[in-house]
């Protein structure tokens, strides 16, 4: 079931601060797939603000030591990996056995022992990430299988609306020669449903949604927005019959995401009342 | 008719402005990350020294304590070597990737030891600034950085004191919502409006600043 505004806001913080329910887990992935583009640059824009709450935290100068410690951890890394260890000492019996140089070779070992040590367990963590995405992404197919399900129910009932006899139409027009678009809208006064749907629409950036206004009175009222799948084409349940067949006209803008309450641009496709 | 509807439809007032941008220091670590991928250790030393004392101030921050914060941040950039083929510039930046990675580094040492109230008596008071020593750094970047900081700084003292303390308990304390919500004896729904509002007012504010796509 699609959630609200608010409600996908709050599974994007508790999903940013890693405190989801395995449900809640699954319903905001599900979510997240069916706003697509615009959802993924909410999430992007929270997680980007809920990062920035570390700059609250003050600076701080690392312990002596620490960068030396790292590199090694690093070099140590390299060497494991087949590359060079570069100024790394290796002790041997070469090296004469006196006691400085064994403390020394001990040191050395038990950095690098720390580091690999450091190493094995990130590996451990590494997998165990690796293994999470897995099953996020298992679970993101069963989220998309259901979404396929409920898209083909409503592409059913769209059927039926768009076929019934007591289904009205309006064609709504290019304003300009140069936009490819067209959009058609239906609507049943029987059931009460009406719906648009537009072809050949270009794709917009990700910050921009087309807009679809009715206008009664010289008075705009939006009904809705929409983006273009990759077919370019898209559809629309717009929330009553009424509005449309009350309206004067029919229009399309493409507006600033998420929307606008009046509309900013030129149409692009109108239809007036027959 | 165009003309009509162009009267009835064009609001100039309504049309809002995204400015998308992100900082040059921002992209010259979303860089560094991308050599480090590619297991460019002189990069990696680059990264170290241009984002320790951020990471360090992160850490120390949560846990408190110079000893512990040392060792996770070891942990931190072993992690950042093994794993900077993961970063992916378009879910965010390469502070904000750091950032998580070293707060679940250090949330995982915290968790182990620390106590609610002690996270609680923490996380609501101002942090304390520390020195941050002598050592040269790229003056552009650290300047970036500084504004950075003090952009968010400033968009954090103007929340409510109840928005602010709410996001500081669940980001540095890592408290869930649910443990706010028991540990300050406030309901659950309250917690959950404040944290959408303060993360709400945090994005508008700092959007300027910290950028997004592009």
């Amino acid at each position: 079931m699609p959630v609200d505004d608010d409600r996908f806001r709050d599974l994007c913080i508790g999903y940013l601060s890693d405190e989801l329910s395995a449900d809640e887990r699954r319903a905001f992935l599900e979510e997240l797939d069916r706003r697509g583009a615009e959802g993924r640059e909410e999430l992007r824009s929270l997680r980007e603000a809920y990062g920035a709450v570390s700059l609250d935290a003050p600076a701080a100068e690392p312990p002596d030591g620490l960068k030396e410690s790292v590199m090694e951890a690093v070099d140590a890394d390299a060497g494991d990996s087949g590359g060079g260890t570069p100024g790394r000492a290796t002790p041997s019996a070469e090296d004469g056995g006196g006691g400085r140089w064994v403390r020394w070779g001990l040191a050395a070992a038990a950095v690098l022992l720390l580091g690999l040590l450091g190493l094995n367990n990130l590996r451990l963590r590494g997998s165990l990430e690796r293994t999470r995405a897995a099953l996020d992404s298992a679970e993101r197919r069963l989220a998309r299988a259901d979404s396929l399900q409920r898209r083909l129910a409503a592409l059913e009932q769209d059927f039926t609306t768009v076929a019934a006899p007591s289904t009205e139409s309006r064609l709504l027009s290019a304003t300009r020669d140069t936009f490819p678009g067209r959009a058609r809208v239906f609507v049943d006064p029987e059931t009460g449903r009406a719906l648009l749907y537009a072809r050949d629409l270009p794709i917009l950036p990700p910050d921009s949604v087309y807009q679809l206004w009715t206008i009664r009175d010289g008075e705009p009222e939006s009904a809705g927005t929409f983006q273009p799948g990759a077919d370019r084409q898209a559809q629309l349940e717009i929330p009553t019959a009424e509005q449309v067949l009350g309206a004067d006209a029919v229009a399309v803008t493409v507006e600033p995401a998420p929307g606008s309450r009046q509309p900013s641009t030129q149409p692009i496709l109108v239809a007036s009342s027959s | 008719m165009l003309a009509y509807l162009a009267a009835a439809l064009i609001d100039p007032v309504a049309r809002t402005h995204s400015l998308n941008r992100r900082g040059t220091g921002q992209i010259e670590l979303d860089a560094l990350l991308q050599e480090v991928a590619a297991g460019d250790r002189d990069a990696f030393e680059r990264l170290y020294d241009r984002t320790s004392r951020y990471v360090f101030g992160v850490l120390f921050r949560i846990l408190d304590d110079r000893q512990r914060a040392a060792e996770a941040a070891q942990e931190v950039y072993t992690q950042v070597w093994e794993t900077a083929g993961d970063f992916d510039p378009d879910r965010g930046s390469a502070l904000t990737w750091l950032a998580t990675i070293a707060r679940s580094r250090a949330l995982d040492r915290s968790r182990s030891s620390q106590s609610y109230e002690r996270a609680l008596e923490g996380m609501q008071s101002e942090p304390e600034a520390h020195p941050t020593g002598s050592r040269p750094e790229n003056p552009e970047e650290a300047a970036a950085l500084r504004r950075r900081r003090e952009a968010v700084r400033e968009a954090m003292t103007g929340l409510p004191d109840e928005q602010r303390a709410v996001l500081r308990l669940s980001y540095f304390g890592g408290l869930s919502q649910r443990e706010i919500a028991e540990e300050t004896d406030i309901p659950l729904g309250t917690v959950k409006s404040r944290m959408r509002s303060a993360m709400g007012k945090l994005e508008n504010r700092l959007r300027p600043t910290l950028g997004g796509r592009g």
